[in-house]
């Protein structure tokens, strides 16, 4: 099963890096809109300028191959680790670095751009901002119906499965073929299927809002060219929910009528290729779009200054929230703007919050678990004290054999098999309290008020030795 | 039609707005019954604050060119009241202007050429 994960892993990564390399760091910059987040002048196509920047482009393709070959070996390396817990955590961090680093060639690239245009005498035109009257408000390419009908088929089916998890609607003799389990990882993935949908629906609402770019004197170029632009990114969008339904539709009948976790795999593996396809095909739109209108701009807003070494907005100037990004494909923030810098502040935290998360997980799984008696209490744990339970509240403590037999289901807790450590749906009874090792032979068992616990030490010898201790109290 | 607004100019935003929204209705690039924006989109488009579009309007509204309503928004208007006279206040930029002009070397026959390009509408 583990397996899977890497290959998971690899799907969404390697396409995700041939399209960043693809789209930003292009060998022919001639017909490209932004060199690096600097917008494509007249000026550079004279021959001084023009050398410059293939030069530029020259070395920034070569540093980012350098990086994209080292990723993959990474990747292959990676696969290698034999510990799961140590080679989940180092594919996490790796997907933040390489990220990351995969853009330094670029932001180089940019300063060597701005510092090309001071050479060749290109000023800045602070503060000028076109608008066309014809345009303002008007061009609009996303029919909210439109992307709002497959969010609603996902939804029925989330009710679908939420119906079925709490016992309201019976299935007619499927859900006993597949059982709880089925029912309660249904309804998560429905749910997570479903928040994503509704949560793509403003993101695609406020793209398509955004302001229209004015790049020639004549009106209808402009309405063209943003039609075209809002078009692609309301086709991609609206594709992105029906994949998204799809997925949900499949997967309702994979996970009933098979149990097959490589069936699953197979799915999310399509499900991320199919996304990463329609990233490719907006792309290549994109950039068609941009080669098609290069020839009919006449107006050249020169804010290259406003874009910190090219992928991030800063203009106190500009009282918009969101602007379409210069690098890549799809929208930023102005993180002049109060709410952009909330969003921005948030937005780290996150990713530290991330980072801090992955780490202590590998911290705590590479911990020991222990159970021990101390002061009247019996404690279970593991780096931190998981569960802390007066002895005179232990009612019929039990030892049994065999925790692998256990059907456990996770409601809340940290999961690393063989073990399980938190509240589970056990055998079909929901909050019981987990701290188990399944690959043990032994496990004790019992109640404190209504509450069913099932436990082990690190060792089959500590289990017994704590039941002994159990019994006697 | 494109207007250009400079931040740094001093000459405020409403009113590059307002001499901009002039000038097309002049030159014909506005048309008679042509609809402007909303004072919401025009705002979300440039950058700034709804206040100052609302200004603008409100001026253009009270000076005759554009018309406004709730169902319909803003227009320009079908017929421009001609008054055929130069307020004081234009008379006295164009002396400055043609002043300035003057100090600069540009031979007379050169200002009146632009000020009958600027007339017939040729730019």
């Amino acid at each position: 099963m583990d397996k899977y994960l890497d290959i998971i892993f690899v799907v969404i990564m390697i396409p995700t890096l041939l399209i960043m390399f693809f789209y930003e760091y292009p060998a022919k910059w001639h017909d490209r809109k932004f060199i690096f987040g600097v917008r494509n002048r007249e000026e550079f196509r004279e021959e001084k300028a023009s050398s410059e920047i293939g030069k530029i482009v020259s070395a920034a393709r070569k540093q980012a191959v350098i990086i994209l070959v080292c990723s993959f070996i990474v990747m292959g390396l990676l696969m290698l680790i034999p510990d799961t817990l140590i080679r989940m955590t180092m594919w996490i961090l790796f997907v933040f670095t390489v990220l990351v680093v995969f853009m330094v060639p670029f932001m180089r690239a940019n300063r060597e751009m701005k510092s090309l245009k001071r050479a060749i005498g290109i000023g800045s035109s602070k503060g000028t901002v076109y608008t066309d009257l014809k345009g303002a408000g008007a061009v609009r390419a996303l029919k909210v119906s439109r992307i709002i009908i497959p969010v609603a088929v996902a939804a029925i089916f989330f009710i679908f499965a939420l119906l079925a998890d709490l016992g309201i609607a019976g299935l007619s003799g499927i859900a006993e073929k597949g059982g709880r389990y089925v029912s309660f990882a249904l309804t998560s993935m429905t749910g997570s299927f479903l928040f994503i949908g509704i949560i793509l629906i403003p993101i695609a609402i406020i793209m398509d809002r955004i302001r229209n770019d004015v790049i020639s004197e004549d009106s209808d170029t402009n309405m063209n060219y943003n039609r075209a632009k809002k078009k692609a990114f309301a086709d991609s969008f609206v594709l992105m929910e029906w994949a998204n339904t799809v997925m949900t539709a499949v997967a309702v009948p994979v996970m009933f009528f098979s149990k097959s976790s490589i069936a699953m795999i197979i799915l999310i593996s399509a499900y991320m290729l199919m996304l990463m396809g329609s990233l490719i095909v907006f792309a290549r739109r994109n950039l068609a779009i941009d080669k098609r209108y290069r020839k009919e701009t006449t107006i050249d807003v020169d804010d290259d200054d406003k874009w910190i070494l090219g992928s991030f907005y800063y203009n106190p100037d500009d009282k918009r929230l969101n602007v379409a990004k210069r690098m890549g494909i799809g929208g930023t923030i102005n993180i002049a703007h109060p709410a952009g810098k909330v969003i921005m502040a948030a937005t780290g935290l996150l990713i530290i919050a991330a980072v801090i998360l992955v780490s202590f997980s590998m911290v705590l799984g590479k911990s020991p678990a222990s159970i021990r008696i101390e002061n009247g209490t019996l404690i279970c744990s593991q780096f931190v004290d998981s569960f802390k339970v007066p002895l005179d509240q232990i009612e019929d403590p039990e030892i049994c054999e065999d925790p692998s037999e256990l059907g456990l289901v996770r409601q809340v807790g940290f999961e690393l098999p063989p073990f399980h450590n938190g509240t589970y749906i056990v055998d079909g009874e929901s909050n019981c309290k987990v701290f188990l090792n399944t690959d043990s032979e032994v496990y004790m068992t019992f109640k404190t008020g209504g509450t069913t616990y099932y436990i082990n030490g690190a060792d089959d010898a500590e289990t017994k030795s704590v039941f002994a201790s159990l019994s006697v109290n | 039609m494109v207007i250009r607004i400079d931040e740094y100019s001093d000459v405020p935003i409403y009113m590059q707005i307002r001499n901009q929204i002039v000038m097309g209705i002049s030159s014909g690039e506005l048309k008679a019954g042509e609809q402007l924006p909303t004072v919401r989109a025009l705002a979300l488009e440039i950058g700034i604050n709804t206040m100052t579009v609302s200004k603008t309007y409100q001026m253009l509204k009270n000076e005759g060119y554009i018309m406004t309503d709730r169902k319909n928004g803003a227009r320009v208007r079908q017929m421009i009241e001609q008054s055929g006279v130069i307020s004081d206040e234009n008379k006295n930029e164009l002396r400055r202007i043609v002043s300035e002009a003057r100090l600069s070397g540009v031979p007379r026959e050169e200002l009146v050429k632009l000020v009958d390009e600027y007339y017939l509408g040729n730019t």
